[in-house]
């Protein structure tokens, strides 16, 4: 009978495996996990632009937000576009079809200080109306 | 082409409290005038720099 031996790691060959990532995001004392769904069904043609005030974010004085990353959608296959900034600054402009993933990079690389509004700039580039969906996700943190 | 104000319902989580809030939105027949817009908004800092 024949044994299979898995060689122990970095015995004979590269170690590809590291580090391990966690997949899991951790809330701590001071933190709080944050989420936000926007939904807009039957959106005309043009751009639809939702400013959500800084006290309905919850970035309030003493608080700020720390960008996670999201999900956009559009319940048809047509190249469509979001644009979302903050007052000052610039989250980007992400162009998706169906679906598209958005990513902020690590958790602390983009933040809305306290105070600051959150602009959303939904476009429907097609020629009939459409149902679009954003989902956002991130961290609250104490900083005073 | 007009601009016309409406509503949004947003969904917001913080901690484990669940809000429904509804914000305004303007629609604008017209993207490309959004675009302009948010170019005079943000494009001066760009223009500073050249």
């Amino acid at each position: 009978m024949e044994i299979y031996s898995v060689p122990a790691k970095g015995v004979g060959r590269p170690d590809y495996t590291p580090t391990v990532v966690s997949s899991k995001p951790v809330v701590v004392a001071n933190q709080k996990k944050w989420a936000l769904l926007v939904t807009k069904d039957n959106l005309v043609p043009g751009s639809e632009t939702i400013v959500i005030p800084a006290a309905d974010l919850g970035n309030i004085n003493g608080w700020q937000l720390n960008m996670g990353g999201g999900v956009i959608t559009c319940r048809a296959s047509c190249l469509q576009r979001v644009i979302m900034s903050h007052t000052p600054g610039f989250l980007g402009t992400f162009i998706y079809d169906v679906r598209g993933d958005i990513f902020f990079g690590p958790l602390s690389s983009t933040i809305i200080n306290p105070d600051e509004d959150l602009t959303i700039i939904l476009y429907n580039d097609d020629s009939v109306a459409r149902s679009f969906s954003i989902s956002l996700m991130g961290l609250l943190e104490k900083i005073a | 082409m007009a601009k016309t104000e409406g509503a949004a319902y947003v969904q917001i989580v913080v901690g484990d409290k669940v809000v429904t809030k509804i914000v305004k939105s303007v629609h604008n027949d017209d993207p490309k005038e959004t675009d302009r817009e948010l170019t005079e908004q943000y494009g001066h800092e760009e223009k500073k720099k050249s």
